[in-house]
């Protein structure tokens, strides 16, 4: 009886699924007025495992990117962010209003409130990773 | 401080207290700040000059259609703080003036401040008549290409502008 209890944990432990490296939650963007060309995104990554955000794809934009906005002396600066962002392991990294996001230039149609606008985020380690933006009213944040 | 259209000053703490700005800038124009401009009410095609502040307190943005954040934030911002002046919302006018009128069209940008409020006026005009005005208002924007496109960086502060009838 208590060998066959050991199997089984031992059974269920071996069939157990890795828990991914990697965690995406949160994911969210605001709903464009028309006329808008470009969109941002905003999500939290949480890695077990040191990663590196490289990239981000969607097929509702012509091009997605990873930025930096700051505020300093009133002005506010956004750059692209070409080597990514570094997520070290165990740490949660938030793409958040005021700071580091999600860019997509040339947005193929309005982000209406209320739907969900799917992405991939491509990660050095963990590979791509979908995600879906839930669309919040315009001007959330 | 005496001339009409110098030293417009703060429209007042109280004022500041409605509208609770996080981010503002009380204007002190000098008379030799850069010259006059003239630029174009997007919804109405009229004209608009520093004369057409007159008047009304005004809380002055520059921005433009393509930003991804401060803009958008910053016009549901004035939406909400002229929802909540309720019926004395006509004694204060949101101005927004791009900095990138190559790109925001009369026609874009009614489009875009109307998903706002249509209460928020938009003014564009030649790039020459825009730099005028970001200069007599002291703003700076500088435009960053990204690939096949570009953005701008640019003062994000609201500036608050009184009825200049002193």
């Amino acid at each position: 009886m208590f060998a066959a209890a050991l199997a089984l944990t031992c059974l269920t432990l071996w069939t157990a699924p890795a828990l991914p490296a990697v965690v995406v939650t949160d994911g969210w963007t605001r709903a464009t007025p028309p006329g808008a060309d470009n969109g941002s995104g905003y999500l939290t990554i949480h890695a077990t495992a040191a990663d590196r955000l490289i990239a981000v794809e969607t097929a509702a934009a012509r091009r997605g990117e990873i930025h930096s906005m700051s505020m300093a002396g009133g002005t506010m600066t956004m750059r692209p962010l070409p080597e990514g962002i570094e997520i070290p392991a165990g740490k949660t990294i938030a793409l958040a209003p005021g700071g580091l996001h999600l860019m997509f230039f040339g947005i193929r149609a309005p982000f209406v409130a209320g739907a969900k606008i799917p992405i991939t985020l491509r990660f050095e380690k963990a590979g791509p990773i979908r995600v879906e933006l839930e669309v919040r009213p315009i001007g959330a944040r | 401080m005496s001339a009409r259209g110098i030293g417009w000053a703060a429209l007042g703490v109280a004022m500041l207290g409605v509208v609770g700005w996080r981010l503002h800038r009380v204007v002190n124009l000098e008379p030799d700040q850069g010259a006059p401009f003239a630029l174009v009410d997007a919804r109405s095609g009229l004209p608009f000059t520093e004369a057409t502040l007159y008047g009304t307190p005004t809380a002055l943005f520059f921005g433009f259609t393509s930003c991804p954040e401060v803009c958008p934030t910053t016009l549901a911002r004035a939406k909400g703080h002229l929802d909540a002046l309720g019926p004395e919302a006509p004694g204060l006018r949101f101005v927004f003036v791009t900095v990138d009128p190559e790109r925001d069209t009369p026609h874009k940008l009614a489009a875009y401040l109307g998903a706002f409020d249509p209460r928020i006026v938009g003014l564009t005009g030649s790039r020459s008549e825009v730099d005028k005005a970001m200069k007599r208002f002291g703003i700076f924007a500088q435009k960053v290409e990204h690939g096949d496109t570009y953005s701008y960086d640019h003062t994000a502060l609201v500036l608050l502008i009184d009825r200049c009838d002193g």
